[in-house]
């Protein structure tokens, strides 16, 4: 299992369905990936979910060279793709 | 590769710049020898310089300049590419400030806004294309950064039939296009309209003006054309009282009331490569057209709101001429323009604040909101107007002129039953009703309706980025509807 960070923006005004989103990109992940908040720590990899192209948190949050971060703005990364890539060789 | 121009610093800079700029502007069917010297054009220019006055003065350098992130050097703002959120709102805040400075328009943010739209655009079709678009037009911009000239956006073709692509056009230069590909460059054909600023600019920073489709690839032209290259011809329009006399009844002599527009042709003028940044590449021809008209809506709040401060002042000085300012009223109509002031100004503001970052790096605010706010001034700079004449009274449209002020046979009455409370000057009371009616009336208002694009290319946008799909998630759910 790999330990991924995971941030959702506020969604204030989303340009689409977050929660259909995020439900298959955790039923992809089953087995492969345990998701934590980023106050935890102990993780390499963040996954940003923004709800619009303003993309608030991937402004707000900064990390160190040794955290990959994956930002997906408005879904346009299929969901298939972002675990592959969270899962993936650093 | 570009001239090596004596920078523009000063209003007196700017000035030489353009008497030295060979270009060919036509007034009343007249050529203009020198603008600089013609009153039709003297107030636009004045309008112009104030970008260049303001950035010289350290209360106004925080907004009226910026840091290029291509060469670290300070530069005039109008001339930068926005890094940040705060470079957004900055912008509008300038524009607020022009406007209080002048009342009127000062004509750079169209350039402004072409120089970032361009940036962005070219960034994501170099980096599809693999071509130097984006770098050839960053050279541009360096060089534009480094002599400050002045930069007019073009983009609105003339458009003939409107039923009609660009390609299937009985008259195929109803929009610019390429007629002829050369091993050095393009020459183009066509022409643009309602080009504010333009008698006054260095250059033009062609775009398409909609989106294109298959057939269109010779319409498909972004390209920078210094305004006196062989070929361009201008001609300069009217506007709202341009011709009346002296200084009160023109009520904004020093700057005007608009930008002062023209229709510039296009007669087979070549561009050398160097200078263009799209040729034929339809499917980025919608995209910049979108960037450039968010980015220039994204103005009206500030530029409009100013200007609207402006109106506010001089109504509530109109009211306090005849000692109505106190009236419950006169109040709350007053009131009620700087709420509607301050709605445009917000929503320019908003969509600044939740910009985004494109993947070229400069800044880009929410379209959606910037529609809002370019919206918004469509129409309540009419009711601000409306109040204001409400406020003013009918003197404003039966006064008599500034001769009759002067006349020795009739100035004595106009001083004496024009005049309002003790201790104003009739003359004072003149000047605040002129620069209402010309502030309120004809091409400045026309403006406001049809600058940055007219409302129904707005209500086009809502339903485009509306999110209605959301939008019908949200109601369902909540009235117990289960999918």
């Amino acid at each position: 299992m790999i330990r991924v960070g995971l941030k959702f923006c506020g969604g204030c005004d989303p340009a689409y369905d977050r929660d259909e989103y995020w439900s298959e990109i955790k039923d992809l992940a089953e087995g492969k990936i345990e998701w934590v908040r980023l106050d935890a720590g102990g993780y390499g990899r963040v996954l940003m979910i923004n709800a619009c192209e303003t993309a608030c948190v991937a402004e707000e949050l900064s990390f160190g060279p040794e955290v990959r971060i994956l930002i997906s703005t408005t879904g346009q990364i299929p969901a298939q793709e972002v675990v592959a890539q969270l899962v993936g060789p650093m | 590769m570009y001239p090596n121009h004596k920078r523009i610093e000063t209003k007196e800079d700017y000035i030489q710049s353009l008497r030295d700029l060979d270009h060919t502007i036509y007034f009343q069917g007249q050529k203009v020898e020198d603008i600089t010297e013609d009153p039709a054009f003297i107030p636009h220019i004045n309008c112009a310089a104030k970008t260049y006055e303001l950035a010289l003065m350290p209360e106004h350098e925080d907004l009226l300049t910026a840091e290029s992130h291509l060469t670290g050097e300070r530069i005039n703002r109008f001339t930068h590419v926005h890094q940040s959120v705060e470079d957004l709102i900055k912008k509008v805040q300038m524009l607020r400030l022009l406007s209080h400075e002048t009342g009127s328009c000062f004509q750079r943010c169209v350039g402004f806004d072409a120089l970032n739209a361009t940036y962005m655009t070219t960034f994501d079709l170099s980096a599809d294309k693999g071509n130097d678009a984006h770098a050839k037009f960053v050279e541009y911009l360096k060089y534009i950064q480094a002599s400050n000239r002045m930069v007019v956006g073009g983009m609105t073709d003339v458009k003939g039939d409107r039923t009609l692509p660009p390609h299937k056009q009985p008259d195929p230069d109803v929009f610019v296009h390429i007629t002829e590909r050369r091993d050095d460059g393009l020459v183009i054909r066509g022409a643009k309209a309602h080009m504010t600023g333009a008698a006054n600019s260095h250059e033009v920073l062609l775009m398409p003006t909609q989106t294109l489709r298959p057939g269109d690839e010779d319409y498909a032209v972004c390209c920078a054309v210094p305004l006196d290259a062989d070929g361009v011809i201008q001609v300069f329009g009217l506007q709202t009282n341009d011709e009346r006399k002296g200084t009160i009844d023109i009520g904004n002599a020093t700057y005007g009331l608009v930008g002062g527009e023209t229709l510039m042709v296009f007669e087979d003028v070549f561009v050398p490569w160097e200078r263009v940044f799209m040729a034929g590449e339809i499917e980025y021809a919608g995209l910049l057209v979108e960037r450039f008209a968010t980015l220039h809506r994204q103005n009206y709040g500030g530029c409009k709101g100013g200007v609207s401060d402006v109106l506010i002042g001089a109504t509530t000085l109109a009211a306090s001429h005849t000692g109505v300012v106190k009236a419950s009223h006169i109040k709350e109509k007053v009131a009620e323009m700087i709420h509607l002031a301050e709605t445009i100004y917000s929503s320019s503001v908003a969509c600044s604040a939740l910009g985004a970052k494109t993947p070229s790096g400069a800044f880009y605010p929410d379209p959606l909101l910037a529609n809002c706010a370019k919206h918004n001034t469509t129409r309540h700079i009419y009711e601000i107007g409306r109040l204001a004449h409400d406020v003013a009274g009918g003197i404003i449209a039966t006064m008599p002129l500034e001769a009759d002020l002067r006349s020795p046979e009739v100035g004595k009455y106009i001083e004496k039953y024009l005049g309002g409370v003790e201790g104003v000057p009739t003359e004072n009371r003149l000047r605040i009703l002129r620069l209402i009616e010309n502030m309120t009336g004809g091409t400045a208002l026309a403006e406001s309706m049809h600058g940055a694009g007219s409302p129904q290319s707005q209500k086009v946008m809502y339903n485009r980025l509306g999110k209605l799909d959301m939008k019908m998630k949200m109601a369902a759910k909540i009235a117990g509807i289960e999918e």
